[in-house]
C-alpha cells in the first residue's frame, strides 16, 4: 500500500502528559504523542486500552484531567482551557458512521460547510474522491455499509479538518469489503493530505493503514514507530505478541548473538548479555520432516496461501512455523526445526518470574 | 473566503477559561431559568412551611392524615398496576400481533385519552348509582331491595382511572415496540425461540423505559387529581389539600399538606429513574419493527374482543350516556352561544400551554444532550417537578409570584392596578407551563434517546454550534416526539380543572369548569353537553396525530398479503450492519 513520506517533523497534533478518567477509572494515563502534518497514525490495542478515549479527548468530546492537547499550534485543552469540539477543526468518523438519517448524502457531506457555491463544489469534490458522486441524493438508509462508511469519511473530510480521527472505521464492514474500503480510505486521505489518526483493534489493519503505528495498552503507549519497526523490533513482549504470532525462545546472549536450541541467532540490541528470550515469527521458522527431529506437528491450520504448523518440542514447549499450502505436513509428523533469518531478532531480558508476554517496557 | 481554496482557520485558542470541559454555559443557564420558573411558585408556597400551623396538623393527625396517605398510596399503586396491565397488554397485542380490525383498533385505543377521568368518573357514578339506570332496571326486574350497590368505592376509582389513563402507557410502550430494530428479534428467533417467546424475551425488556415513563405519568395524574376521587369518596392527600383549603380556610396548612404530595411525587420520579436504570436503548438506522404474528380464528376474535371491550367501557358507554343526558337537557335555548364561548376559551388555553411546554421541553432535552456536565440533569429534573405538583399549589404559588411582580411594578411607578398581571391569562399560562412541562419533556427525552450520541458529536465536530445541532440534527428527528408532546399537553390543558378554577380572570369560563360544577351538583344532564364537547375536541388531535403515526408505522411493516411471520420482507431490503463482536 502507498505510504506518505513523513521524514521532516512538522507537528500537527501534540499530546503532552494527557490523562483522562471517568470517575475513578483511568482511561488514559500520562500519554505523550506527536502526529506530524499529513501523517496517518494508527493507534492499535486490545479492547479497553483507551483508544476510543484518545479519540474523544482529541476531538474535545471529553476533557483531560491533566496534560495538554495542541492542534496546529493552538492549545485546545489543558488545565484551564477547553475548546469545544465544534471549534477544534477536528473531523471524526465514528464506528457506526452516525450519518444524519434525515439528510440526503449531499446534505450530510455539506453539513460542516458554510454553504454557497464554493461549498457545493467542495461537496462534489469529496463525493468524487470517495466515489459516491452519483448517490448524492440518496438517504443514508439507502446506502450499503461500505457506502455509508465512505459517506462518513467524505463528511468528515469536507471541511478540511486539521486532524481526522477514525474510530474503528472498518469494523462494521464485511471482511471481503473491508480491504477495498480500507485501501480507498487511505488513498482518499492521502490525496487530501489530511493528518489522521486511525484507531483500531485489528493489528493487521493498523500495520496497513498507518505510516506510523502506536501500540496502546492500559491507557499508555507501548511503542510508536513505523509498521516495520513495531513488527520486527517490538519494544516489549506485549507489542511482540500483540502484532502477530510470536514465540519466545530462551537463550544466552553475548556479542550480538544468542545461543539457543535452534542454534546461534543474531539478536538486537546487540549489547545484551546473559539470559535472554529471542522473539521469532512463524515465517522465520522452517521445519523439515525428519525421523530424528526433536519435535512433531501437533496442530495444522489452513491460512490460505500458507499453512501454520504448530510443533511440539521434546520439552513440551511449542513453536509455530509457516509452510506453503502445497507442502502441508500430516499431524504427528516428526520434524527438525530451523530458524532462518536475514536480520537480527529482537531479544528481551529473560525473567522467569514473569510469564510471557505480560511485561511492559518502552 | 471559499471552502475550496482555504484551509480551515486554526483552532480557536479559547480566551474564556473553561474549568469544566463539556459544560455549555448557555444551555445550562437556559435550563436553569426554566427550572427556576417552575420552582418559583412552589418556593412561594414553600415559605409557608417555615411557619407551621400546628393546630391544623394536630387536628389532621387525629382525624384523617394516615387514612389519606393510605388511600393515596393504594390508589396510585392500583392505577399504575392497572394501566401497566391494560395499556402494556394492548400495546403488546397491537404491536406484535395482527387480528381482525387491528389497524382501526390500534389508534382507536388511544381515544380514552379524550375522555377525562372526571368525566368517566361522573358518568360511572351516574350509571351505577342507586338511582341510576342500571340499578333501577335490575330492581324493576327482580323487585325492590334486590340490589343495593354503592359505586363510590376505591375499587371503582381504580377501575375508572385505569380506563382513563391507560393510553399513556399504551402509547409509549407501543411506540417503543413498533420502533425496535428487528435484528435482535431475528437473532432470538434463530436461537430457537418462538415468535411470541422471542418478542417477550427480547422486545419486552427493551420497552422497560417506556413502561417506567408511562407508569410515572399515570402515577402523577392519579396523585394530583382531586375531582374524580371526590366522586368516589376516596380521600387522597390532594382532596385533603382541597378540603383544608376551602373547608377550613387554612391556606397555610393546605400548602403544607401539599408538600407531602410533593414528597410522594419525588418518590415517583425516583422510581421511574430507578426502573429505567442504566438502560440506554439506542436505535441505529430505521427501526422497522418485527414481522407481525397473525392471529386467526378464535384467537383473532378474542384479541379483537379484548380491544373492543376496553373501548366500550372507556369510550362507547360514557359517550352514549352523555348523549342521552344531552338530549334530556334539550331544548338548549341559549346553550349554543354559551358552548362556543367556553370552547374558545378552552382552546386558547390549550394552544398556549402546548406551545410553552414544547418550547421549554426542547430547550431542556437539548441542554441535557449538549451540555455534558453534572448540573444540567439536575436542573432538568427540577423543571419536571411541575407535573407532580397539585394544581392548587401551582395556582397559589403563581398568584403569590405575580402579586409580587405587581407590587414591584407598582413600586417602580408603573401602575397596573394589579389587574394586568394577576387578573390575566398570564397566570393561567404560567401555571399550565409549570404543570405540563414534564409531559413534553418526557416525550422529547424518549425521542432524543433514539438519536445516538455519535450523531450529536459528529455534528459538533463538523463545526456546527450546539444551537445548530439542536435545530438541524435533533429537531428533525424529534418531529414525532414533538407531535406526541404537543398533543399530550393540549389534551391535558383542555381537561385541566383546579388551576383554571383558581386563576381564571373574572368571568373566564371553560368547558372543564362547566362540567365540574354540574357534576358536583349531580346535575348530569347539564354536564352532558360540555363533557361531550371536551371529548370531541380532545378526540381531534388524538385521531389525527395518533392515527397518522400508528398508520405510518404499520403500512411500512404490514405485508400486503398475510405472509409467514418467520421472515420479514421489510427487513431484508435494508442494509442493517451488525457490530463486530469483539
Amino acid at each position: 500500500m502507498i505510504r506518505a513520506h513523513t521524514s521532516v517533523p512538522d507537528p500537527q497534533l501534540v499530546l503532552e502528559q494527557v490523562g483522562v478518567r471517568y470517575g475513578d477509572t483511568v482511561a488514559i494515563d500520562d500519554l505523550d504523542l506527536v502526529v506530524n502534518r499529513g501523517e496517518i497514525m494508527s493507534i492499535v490495542g486490545p479492547s479497553g486500552c483507551g483508544k476510543s478515549s484518545l479519540v474523544r479527548v482529541i476531538a474535545g468530546l471529553v476533557g483531560p484531567y491533566r496534560g495538554r492537547v495542541t492542534i496546529a499550534g493552538a492549545v485546545v485543552a489543558d488545565e484551564r482551557t477547553w475548546v469545544p469540539p465544534e471549534k477544534r477543526g477536528v473531523g471524526v468518523v465514528f464506528q457506526e458512521y452516525a450519518l444524519f438519517p434525515h439528510l440526503r448524502l449531499g446534505d450530510n457531506v455539506g453539513f460542516g460547510l458554510p454553504g454557497g457555491d464554493a461549498s457545493r463544489r467542495r461537496v462534489a469534490e469529496v463525493l468524487e474522491l470517495v466515489n459516491l458522486a452519483p448517490l448524492a441524493d440518496r438517504y443514508p438508509h439507502e446506502l450499503s455499509g461500505g457506502e455509508q462508511q465512505r459517506a462518513a469519511l467524505a463528511r468528515a473530510l469536507a471541511p478540511r479538518p486539521q486532524v481526522l480521527l477514525l474510530d474503528e472505521p472498518f469494523s462494521n464492514l464485511d471482511r471481503n469489503l473491508r480491504d477495498q474500503v480500507r485501501h480507498d480510505t487511505v488513498v482518499a486521505m492521502q490525496e487530501e493530505g489530511v493528518t489522521a489518526i486511525c484507531v483500531t483493534h485489528d493489528r493487521a489493519e493498523a500495520l496497513v493503514v498507518g505510516s506510523r503505528v502506536a501500540v496502546m495498552r492500559d491507557g499508555r503507549l507501548e511503542q510508536v514507530d513505523t509498521p516495520e519497526a513495531v513488527y520486527h523490533a517490538p519494544a516489549s513482549r506485549f507489542v511482540a505478541a500483540f502484532l502477530d504470532d510470536a514465540d519466545l525462545v530462551a537463550g544466552t546472549a553475548a556479542d550480538g548473538v544468542a545461543e539457543t536450541r535452534f542454534g546461534r541467532l543474531p539478536i538486537q540490541p546487540d549489547s545484551m548479555t546473559g539470559p535472554v528470550e529471542v522473539m521469532i515469527r512463524p515465517h522465520e521458522v522452517t521445519i523439515h520432516p525428519d525421523e530424528d527431529g526433536d519435535g512433531f506437528v501437533d496442530l495444522v491450520e489452513f491460512r490460505g496461501g500458507s499453512i501454520a504448523h504448530r510443533v511440539r518440542l521434546a520439552d513440551g514447549s511449542t513453536v509455530l512455523a509457516l509452510r506453503r499450502h502445497t507442502d502441508a505436513l500430516a499431524l504427528g509428523t516428526r520434524v527438525r526445526v530451523e530458524v532462518v533469518v536475514e536480520h537480527p531478532l529482537t531479544a528481551f531480558v529473560r525473567d522467569d518470574t514473569v510469564p510471557m508476554p505480560m511485561t511492559s517496557a518502552s | 473566503m471559499t471552502a475550496t481554496d482555504t484551509v480551515r482557520a486554526t483552532p480557536a485558542t479559547s480566551s474564556r477559561v473553561r474549568r469544566r470541559p463539556g459544560t455549555r454555559h448557555g444551555w445550562q443557564i437556559a435550563a436553569g431559568v426554566i427550572a427556576a420558573i417552575v420552582v418559583a411558585p412552589v418556593a412561594g408556597v414553600a415559605s409557608s412551611v417555615f411557619q407551621p400551623t400546628r393546630e391544623v396538623w394536630a387536628l389532621l393527625w387525629e382525624t384523617q392524615l394516615v387514612d389519606m396517605f393510605t388511600a393515596t398510596l393504594v390508589l396510585m399503586v392500583g392505577v399504575v398496576l392497572g394501566t401497566v396491565i391494560v395499556g402494556g397488554g394492548l400495546a403488546w397485542l397491537t404491536a406484535i400481533y395482527r387480528f381482525p380490525g387491528h389497524r382501526a383498533l390500534s389508534w382507536l385505543l388511544v381515544l380514552p385519552l379524550a375522555v377525562p377521568a372526571y368525566v368517566l368518573g361522573f358518568v360511572t357514578v351516574g350509571l351505577l348509582d342507586a338511582p341510576g339506570p342500571l340499578q333501577q332496571t335490575i330492581r324493576a326486574i327482580a323487585g325492590e331491595g334486590s340490589i343495593a350497590f354503592d359505586p363510590r368505592t376505591m375499587a371503582m376509582a381504580i377501575a375508572v382511572f385505569t380506563l382513563a389513563l391507560y393510553p399513556y402507557v399504551y402509547l409509549l410502550v407501543r411506540a417503543t415496540l413498533a420502533d425496535q430494530s428487528p435484528t435482535p428479534y431475528h437473532v432470538a428467533r434463530t436461537l430457537g425461540l418462538s415468535p411470541a417467546a422471542a418478542a417477550r424475551r427480547v422486545l419486552l425488556p427493551l420497552a422497560r423505559p417506556a413502561f417506567a415513563a408511562g407508569g410515572a405519568l399515570v402515577a402523577m395524574e392519579t396523585l394530583t387529581d382531586f375531582a374524580t376521587v371526590q366522586y368516589f369518596n376516596v380521600e387522597t392527600v390532594s382532596v385533603g389539600v382541597e378540603r383544608v383549603w376551602h373547608g377550613m380556610y387554612e391556606r397555610q396548612a393546605a400548602a403544607e399538606l401539599a408538600f407531602s404530595v410533593l414528597a410522594l411525587a419525588i418518590l415517583i420520579i425516583a422510581a421511574e429513574r430507578l426502573l429505567r436504570g442504566r438502560a440506554r436503548f439506542e436505535q441505529r438506522g430505521r427501526g422497522e419493527g418485527i414481522a407481525p404474528i397473525v392471529l386467526r380464528g378464535q384467537r383473532g376474535r378474542l384479541a379483537t374482543g379484548a380491544c373492543i371491550a376496553v373501548l366500550t367501557l372507556a369510550v362507547v358507554i360514557p359517550v352514549i350516556q352523555l348523549v342521552v343526558w344531552t338530549i334530556a337537557a334539550a331544548p338548549f335555548g341559549d346553550t349554543a352561544g354559551r358552548i362556543v364561548a367556553h370552547l374558545t376559551n378552552s382552546v386558547i388555553l390549550a394552544v398556549i400551554a402546548a406551545a410553552l411546554c414544547a418550547a421549554g421541553a426542547l430547550v431542556l432535552v437539548n441542554a441535557l444532550r449538549l451540555s455534558q456536565d453534572r448540573v444540567t440533569p439536575r436542573l432538568v429534573r427540577v423543571a419536571n417537578i411541575g407535573y407532580a405538583l397539585p394544581g392548587p399549589v401551582i395556582a397559589i404559588g403563581t398568584l403569590l409570584l405575580l402579586a409580587g411582580v405587581d407590587r414591584a411594578l407598582a413600586a417602580a411607578g408603573i401602575d397596573t392596578g394589579g389587574a394586568i398581571v394577576t387578573g390575566s391569562l398570564l397566570a393561567v399560562a404560567i401555571a399550565y407551563g409549570v404543570r405540563f412541562l414534564a409531559l413534553a419533556t418526557n416525550s422529547l427525552d424518549a425521542g432524543l434517546e433514539r438519536v445516538s450520541w455519535a450523531t450529536t458529536m459528529s455534528a459538533l465536530t463538523l463545526g456546527a454550534s450546539p444551537r445548530r445541532v439542536a435545530w438541524r440534527i435533533h429537531m428533525p428527528q424529534l418531529r414525532t416526539s414533538l407531535g406526541v408532546a404537543v398533543v399530550l399537553v393540549a389534551v391535558d390543558a383542555l381537561k385541566e380543572l383546579p388551576i383554571v378554577l383558581l386563576l381564571r380572570p373574572f368571568g373566564f369560563e371553560t368547558l372543564s369548569l362547566w362540567v365540574y360544577r354540574s357534576a358536583a351538583e349531580s346535575r348530569w344532564e347539564l354536564a352532558g353537553p360540555p363533557a361531550l364537547l371536551i371529548i370531541a375536541v380532545a378526540a381531534i388531535p388524538v385521531v389525527t396525530v395518533f392515527r397518522m403515526q400508528l398508520r405510518q408505522g404499520d403500512t411500512a411493516r404490514t405485508p400486503s398479503a398475510p405472509t409467514p411471520a418467520i421472515f420479514d420482507p421489510a427487513a431484508a431490503g435494508t442494509h442493517e450492519t451488525t457490530k463486530d463482536v469483539r
